[in-house]
């Protein structure tokens, strides 16, 4: 359903989301939609600055220790290198080296300089039409992060939205390109996706805050190949 | 309550796993985000790991808090009230205690907020006043139990269909009021 055209109902679903009485499979459906739909996701954060304060009123209570322990003993190693190597027959390297660009070429060297941990196997870089490097994406299986070289000039009600390309399925959100130089903290990819799974990754236009169907709407603008950096193991 | 800007550098620094901001992030906040999960699900032991759970998410979403967002605590109690509603779905219907506590009395308690939070709160205290007071009862218990539909329908005695339309209703009023009056 295009929640975008029905503001008041996406209003009502992220409230009830935020109090609870949105329950069982919907409240799981809406929870995925929030994923893809930036803009939803907003809605529900407003519903949150909005109640949640409410709910902090309470004299502080100190939880047990174990809380803090249990916590340190569940942490995802997300420093860790917890990424096996993809495998890449022979013929398929020959292929990818044929088909690294100049594009590739900087992020590799980009990639010599960038401070050690975590590490990030995986790599794309996105090119503009006159093949200048904007975007790089550095990702491991479930962990990714952007650094973005130079600024795009955006229409202001519009929004450039990433997607990635698993063969076989529909593409899948990963969210709102920036549009300034900068580079992002390390991201937690979509919790459905796994990078190992990823083919491509590809950009297209959408309204401001991101496509309202959770599907592209537009041809793709942009599409990079992602690379694993394991090609010599 | 601690501080918004800290909170926030704090997180910067979580979602590019550092531990040791974590752990002062944790200090900050967790004696305020316990009361979050205690209240829903209403026993220590539970409420103890389910602000475990919720502190291993804000560690793994910690790059998903929007900066300059400027609640963070509004967003990590969040984090711990899906986590205490979850918990409390997949517990048995009939969990003695829910009724005998005085939720009406809630939010008349004055702690030191955030001049921030404080302004939000009021905000909605004034919006919540203006709503019918079924509605009001309604959501107020709704939020403040995390009660499903069902409950508020058996504690008030009244139909599954009236108090689904009455919490509706009163969303739709509320996010008005909010819209209106923060214009």
């Amino acid at each position: 359903m295009n929640l975008n055209k029905w503001p008041k109902l996406a209003d009502l679903l992220a409230g009830s989301y935020v109090l609870g009485t949105l329950h069982g499979r919907a409240r799981l459906r809406f929870a995925r939609m929030l994923r893809s739909r930036p803009w939803l996701a907003a809605r529900v954060a407003e519903w949150e600055d909005t109640l949640m304060p409410y709910s902090l009123q309470e004299p502080p209570i100190a939880p047990p220790r174990s809380v803090w322990q249990g916590v340190v003993a569940e942490l995802p190693a997300r420093t860790a290198d917890a990424v096996t190597a993809r495998h890449v027959s022979w013929w398929q390297k020959l292929g990818l080296w044929r088909a690294m660009s100049a594009g590739l070429a900087l992020a590799l060297v980009l990639l010599l300089l960038w401070p050690a941990p975590p590490r990030m196997p995986y790599m794309a870089v996105l090119n503009n039409t006159s093949g200048q490097a904007v975007w790089m994406l550095r990702a491991n299986d479930h962990h990714m992060a952007l650094v973005t070289m130079r600024s795009m000039s955006l229409p202001a009600d519009k929004s450039l939205q990433l997607w990635a390309i698993v063969p076989g399925k529909k593409p899948i959100s990963m969210g709102l390109l920036p549009t300034h130089p900068g580079r992002t903290p390390i991201l937690v990819t979509p919790d459905h996706l796994d990078m190992r799974s990823v083919a491509l990754i590809a950009v297209t236009v959408e309204p401001e805050g991101g496509s309202p169907t959770g599907q592209p709407t537009t041809a793709v603008l942009y599409k990079a190949d992602i690379l694993s950096t394991h090609l010599s193991s | 309550m601690p501080e918004v800007a800290e909170l926030e550098k704090l997180l910067q620094k979580v979602a590019l796993a550092d531990q040791q901001a974590f752990r002062d992030f944790y200090d900050a906040t967790a004696a305020h985000l316990f009361p979050v999960a205690l209240r829903i699900l209403r026993e220590q032991g539970r409420a103890a790991d389910c602000l475990q759970d919720a502190f291993v998410k804000i560690w793994l979403k910690a790059g998903e808090y929007q900066a300059g967002r400027g609640a963070p605590m509004a967003w990590a109690a969040a984090i711990v009230r899906y986590q205490a509603i979850d918990e409390l779905r997949r517990l048995p219907k009939d969990q003695p205690g829910w009724e005998d506590e005085n939720w009406e009395q809630w939010g008349e308690q004055e702690f030191p907020a955030d001049p921030r939070m404080a302004s939000e709160k009021q905000l909605l205290l004034d919006c919540l006043e203006r709503l019918p007071s079924d509605q009001r009862q309604a959501i107020s218990q709704a939020f403040y139990r995390a009660a499903s539909y069902d409950e508020v329908a058996r504690f008030a005695g009244e139909a599954l269909g009236t108090v689904k339309s009455w919490i509706r209703r009163g969303l739709l009023s509320l996010r008005d009021c909010l819209h209106h009056e923060s214009e």
